[in-house]
């Protein structure tokens, strides 16, 4: 995916290859892990990108 | 519940985030590995381990109604619970649990791994000036 169309994109989700690049990203942390299931096990990872200062209680 | 024999773990996470993070993966309801999720937080102020539906739903998990209810600092909301494996670590390194009680909330913001069995199972030290959490295995 390209960068202009990922940032249009937006979200929260990120599947990153082992580079740390972003291949897809979403709000949606069902359609970033569907997405993580088009490549072989392990060779990709799933992070969440928090907004700095998150709270969480 | 059960789990492969405990590991000590030294996770260090972004410090941008503020919050303790570590490396789970779950399993999908037949059995299939899901995809590394790199910073679950680790949350001593949950009782259990907390996933949003709509994961649950794409791991193929059963929801079964709560016996009690869910109280969250935005109050009381409806939440199902469902029975998970997953493995914490990452790079070789991974304690396979098995059976897990979780609980699925349709607004939860994050993957939050409560005290429910990690809390039980580890010795957790947060070293939040080192953006580090070390789980050390109980005796």
């Amino acid at each position: 995916m390209k960068k202009k169309e990922m940032k249009k994109q937006g979200g929260n989700w990120v599947l990153l290859n082992k580079k740390r690049k972003i291949l897809y990203r979403s709000d949606s942390v069902a359609d970033v892990y569907r997405k993580g299931q088009e490549y072989p096990e392990g060779s990709v990872i799933i992070e969440q990108r928090f907004e700095p200062g998150t709270c969480f209680f | 519940m059960s789990h492969s024999p405990l590991l000590k773990f030294n996770f260090t996470y972004d410090d941008r985030f503020g919050v303790p993070l570590i490396p789970v993966t779950f399993f999908h309801k037949n059995g299939t590995r899901a995809q590394l999720l790199n910073n679950a937080i680790l949350d001593s102020g949950a009782y259990e381990i907390t996933i949003p539906k709509e994961l649950a739903d794409l791991l193929g998990l059963v929801l079964r109604p709560r016996s009690n209810p869910v109280h969250t600092a935005g109050g009381r909301i409806e939440a199902c619970t469902a029975t998970i494996d997953f493995v914490l670590g990452r790079g070789g390194r991974f304690v396979h649990y098995s059976n897990v009680d979780i609980c699925v909330m349709e607004q939860c913001p994050a993957v939050l791994i409560g005290i429910r069995p990690l809390f039980e199972d580890y010795n957790i030290t947060i070293m939040a000036h080192q953006h580090r959490c070390i789980l050390e295995p109980k005796e």
